[in-house]
């Protein structure tokens, strides 16, 4: 108990080597319980927390890093569908704009048929018009009046000039409808100048394939052009024609994105002109990716609010919180069973050790009153030999008196007083042969010499009882390496059942007799009225008694055979009744075979 | 064989012994009776007779007729105090005078202080409140603790015995004379001092001067809210 | 035939006198002291042939007694009394010089009968 450190200590209770009140050992338990239960608690519950907060942590960063590359790959997906849209119209105008066509186009008939069927393929064109190398407008087709537009100076025409395509960001101007201009350059057939197809288109065409990329996904999507102003119409963020909301936004967190994006995209080439940041608008985490479209002069954004608002995220917060609460609910609860369990355990157990220890008393307690009992023997020894010492000068007066009246009636006494010391001293000297057995030793004993001290004490019972006790006893019997007062026990036991069995008149008959070489055997036998066979298969049951109720414990025979067990004996019981009962113990010599 | 058992065995022959030494008080007693009466009618005899003989034998006879009669008394004393003794055990609990069970364990346990050569005292109090405990346990309790103030002592000093009331409780209390200080808890094992918890008493030093050191055992008196 | 001088050495006063008395009706010299030391002491003034020693004084034991008596004259004869029981305390003195031992209370014929054995030892040494 030394040994261990003293917190731990500190929370045992007290060892009860010293004598402490019941109040105090109380107290003691009280504290260690409750020092266990906050032990157990740490060790269970800091474990727990740790486990949720990693948990936590990691669920968060799979979701992050998750709800990242759905971004991508959307904003990805969406990018390449509108870029395709816009690289289908850039080809069809391409398409109906060969070069040879420039002159079959100044024809109005012309231009209104080509017109009507691209328009019953594509719903959104507005107008077309065609516009030589000088930038004059030489035929129109549209349901305004502009014809005659001179385009020389504007900056979309020579582009145009310069890039052999054009596509105009969505405004409203003078159609008062938003709308936006693809424009083509194509070699004049017979001039070395080019001419250009210009046709209109509805910004709702634009809306239309933003709607069809749009996704579920993504909390809103919608094209700016390169100042950030929206080119088709956001959902939530900003509106259309006007700059982004999100614009103005600062980023909270840029550079380790974008780097983290890239690194993660590097095999994909587009990844390099796509860019997600995080920002917080009006107090949400949304996650915004933009990617440049590369025939068209826009940006695609796809704006994401983060996992935090997802019900996913909700979910396993929900789900960690009910997990976390109720293991730790659980587990308060098992503590403190447990820290009763043990604590009733260790009080038991304490008071088990008290018990073990009282009991271990009990062999002194049998010494203290052997040496008593010899202490008294030898006591009375003194005013016994003065008795004697005293009746003999008497005597010795009386014989050298001469006769007078009352000689022979003193003489009488004289010998009365002798006998009755006589008696005493025999008493005392067994009296004293008893005491010596309460210690407990093995040790050499003559099985003949205990019978005839079981019967000692016994023949005084038995003679009231009109009972006879004989002896068949083996004069040769070895001796026996054993507990002297346990043998005792033994004999006393059975001879006393056999007194009482046959109540009055009858006769005992114990025998010794060597069985072989290491077994010795004693039988006692009575006369009495015997048992049945019902009986006899109980007689050795622990609170058997055919004793009358309050006269026996019932405990003799079983403790008989129990004893006769340890000593590695064996004992049996012949009886029939009406004619008596026979108990045949044998016992081994040696030492080694009681173990 | 489980140490229940042993247990029982034990206390069986507790028992045994208790019977066994009752019997002996009991057949101790009606020898001496015999005696006593032998004894007696050689008085009458000698008183009856006596002009026969001459005065010097008839004195020395007388002399030796009193004293068998003194030591007949005194074995018959002693006889009564061992029936009293061994009667104790007959109930596990009982109700007794705490004074009366010293009295009678002394009458025995004299022997060993007489051999040491140390004076044993009693001074026994008045108005003690009667226990309730075992009290063949309590007469163990004693005879070890008797046995082992002896041990700590020399040869010519005095070993006194004092029972007085505490408040709700009975103090007996060892007073060894010219002994060293003693550490109770050391001086008895452990089996001992949980024998006493089951006593329900106490054990601890008492004052410790240069003249005397105490050792003092409390033992709860009889109440009636009590067991 | 001179009378047998003989010390008997007990530490029960009334024990004493009266065997000393009994033995002293049967013409042996007998003197009774109570305890070791007066016995040790009065050894030499009336040079005992016999002691008879009582096993158990509180001053001194007996064997101690014993051996005083032995190494004051080896051929002073003792007969140990012994409390009954303690045959074994008696072979023990036997073995350390003792003539004998007789269990007490005693029966004066047999301690008559080891004291003349005693003095037939004697006097053939």
């Amino acid at each position: 108990m030394k040994e261990h450190s003293s917190w731990l200590t500190k929370i045992l209770p007290a060892p009860s080597d010293n004598i402490i009140s019941g109040a105090d050992l109380d107290r003691g338990y009280k504290n260690f319980s409750r020092g266990l239960f906050v032990i157990l608690t740490v060790l269970v519950l800091v474990p727990l927390t740790i486990i949720t907060l990693l948990s936590h942590q990691q669920y968060k960063q799979l979701l992050q890093q998750k709800e990242l590359d759905q971004l991508f790959l959307n904003l990805e997906q969406a990018q390449s569908t509108i870029e395709e849209f816009v690289a289908e119209l850039q080809s069809v105008i391409k398409f109906v704009a060969r070069d040879d066509h420039y002159l079959e186009l100044l024809n109005p008939k012309e231009l209104q048929d080509l017109f009507v069927r691209l328009q019953s393929e594509y719903p959104g064109f507005v107008d077309i018009e065609v516009i030589d190398s000088e930038g004059m407008q030489k035929a129109y087709f549209g349901p305004y009046q502009l014809e005659g537009h001179k385009y020389t100076d504007q900056t979309w025409y020579r582009e145009v000039m310069l890039r052999g395509v054009y596509i105009s960001n969505v405004f409203s101007g003078f159609r008062n409808v938003p709308h936006f201009v693809i424009a083509v350059s194509r070699k004049h057939p017979q001039q070395k100048a080019s001419w250009v197809l210009r046709v209109t288109i509805d910004g709702q065409t634009l809306q239309n394939y933003v709607d069809t990329v749009s996704t579920t996904y993504a909390d809103d999507i919608f094209l700016v052009d390169q100042s950030f102003t929206a080119q088709t119409r956001p959902q939530k963020y900003g509106k259309i024609g006007e700059k982004s909301v999100l614009y103005d936004v600062r980023d909270t967190e840029k550079k380790n994105f974008r780097k983290r994006v890239v690194e993660r995209y590097m095999m994909v080439q587009k990844a390099s002109d796509m860019m997600i940041v995080k920002k917080s608008f009006q107090g949400r985490q949304i996650l915004q990716g933009v990617s440049d479209l590369t025939n068209a002069p826009w940006k695609l954004v796809m704006v994401k609010e983060q996992y935090l608002y997802a019900d996913a995220w909700f979910a396993f917060k929900m789900r960690l919180t009910t997990i976390f609460l109720s293991c730790t609910i659980v587990s308060l609860f098992v503590i403190v069973e447990i820290g009763k369990a043990i604590t009733n355990h260790l009080r038991e157990s304490d008071m088990k050790r008290e018990q073990f220890l009282v009991e271990a008393e009990q062999p002194n307690k049998l010494a203290s009153i052997g040496r008593l009992a010899a202490g008294v023997a030898h006591e009375i020894n003194n005013p016994l030999a003065i008795i004697n010492q005293k009746t003999g000068l008497v005597q010795d007066f009386l014989e050298m008196s001469d006769d007078f009246a009352y000689k022979g009636a003193m003489g009488e006494a004289l010998n009365g007083i002798q006998n009755s010391v006589e008696r005493c001293k025999k008493i005392t000297h067994r009296l004293l042969g008893f005491a010596r057995h309460a210690d407990v030793v093995n040790e050499e004993v003559d099985i003949n010499v205990i019978v005839r001290e079981v019967v000692d004490f016994l023949a005084k019972e038995a003679s009231y009882n009109q009972i006879k006790i004989t002896f068949a006893l083996d004069p040769d019997i070895s001796k026996i390496y054993s507990d002297r007062g346990q043998l005792l026990q033994i004999f006393l036991n059975i001879t006393n059942n056999a007194i009482d069995a046959i109540g009055r008149n009858g006769e005992i008959v114990l025998s010794s007799r060597q069985l072989d070489e290491k077994n010795v055997q004693v039988s006692i036998a009575d006369n009495g009225p015997g048992m049945s066979a019902q009986v006899q298969q109980h007689i050795f049951d622990p609170f058997f008694t055919t004793k009358e109720t309050g006269k026996g414990t019932g405990l003799g025979l079983s403790i008989t055979y129990g004893l006769v067990k340890k000593f590695g004996g064996k004992i049996i019981v012949i009886s029939e009744v009406g004619k008596g009962t026979t108990f045949e113990i044998t016992l081994p010599i040696t030492k080694s075979s009681q173990e | 064989m489980d140490a229940m058992t042993e247990n029982r065995i034990r206390q069986e022959q507790i028992d045994s012994y208790g019977r066994l030494m009752a019997g002996f008080a009991h057949d101790m007693k009606n020898h001496l009776g015999i005696i006593r009466e032998s004894n007696g009618l050689m008085a009458d005899l000698v008183e009856m007779g006596g002009l026969a003989e001459d005065e010097k034998v008839q004195e020395r006879l007388k002399k030796s007729i009193a004293a068998i009669e003194r030591r007949v008394v005194l074995a018959a004393d002693m006889f009564h105090s061992l029936s009293c003794f061994s009667h104790r055990s007959d109930t596990p609990y009982s109700s007794f005078q705490l004074n009366d069970l010293i009295r009678e364990e002394c009458v025995f346990l004299e022997r060993f202080s007489r051999l040491k050569q140390i004076e044993v005292v009693l001074e026994l109090g008045d108005g003690l409140h009667a226990l309730y405990n075992d009290p063949s346990l309590l007469h163990h309790v004693l005879y070890r603790m008797y046995n082992k103030c002896l041990t700590q002592m020399e040869s010519g000093h005095k070993l006194l015995i004092i029972t007085e009331q505490e408040g709700a409780k009975s103090s007996i209390l060892f007073r060894l004379q010219a002994t060293p200080q003693i550490d109770v808890q050391q001086l008895f094992d452990a089996p001992f001092l949980a024998t006493i918890q089951k006593l329900d008493g106490t054990l601890e030093g008492g004052a410790s001067t240069k003249e005397y050191t105490e050792i003092r055992l409390l033992l709860s008196s009889l109440s009636l809210e009590g067991k | 035939m001179t009378s047998i001088k003989l010390l008997i050495i007990d530490d029960e006063v009334e024990f004493a006198a009266t065997l000393c008395q009994r033995l002293q009706l049967r013409g042996i010299d007998a003197t009774d002291m109570h305890s070791g030391g007066e016995g040790l002491a009065i050894l030499k003034e009336i040079a005992p042939e016999i002691v008879i020693l009582d096993l158990k004084m509180p001053d001194m034991s007996g064997l101690d007694v014993l051996a005083e008596i032995k190494k004051h004259d080896p051929d002073i004869e003792v007969i140990m009394l012994t409390g009954h029981g303690s045959a074994g305390a008696g072979i023990e003195a036997m073995e350390k010089g003792a003539f004998d031992y007789i269990m007490k209370p005693v029966d004066l014929q047999e301690l008559l009968a080891k004291i003349n054995l005693a003095v037939d030892k004697r006097s053939k040494a």
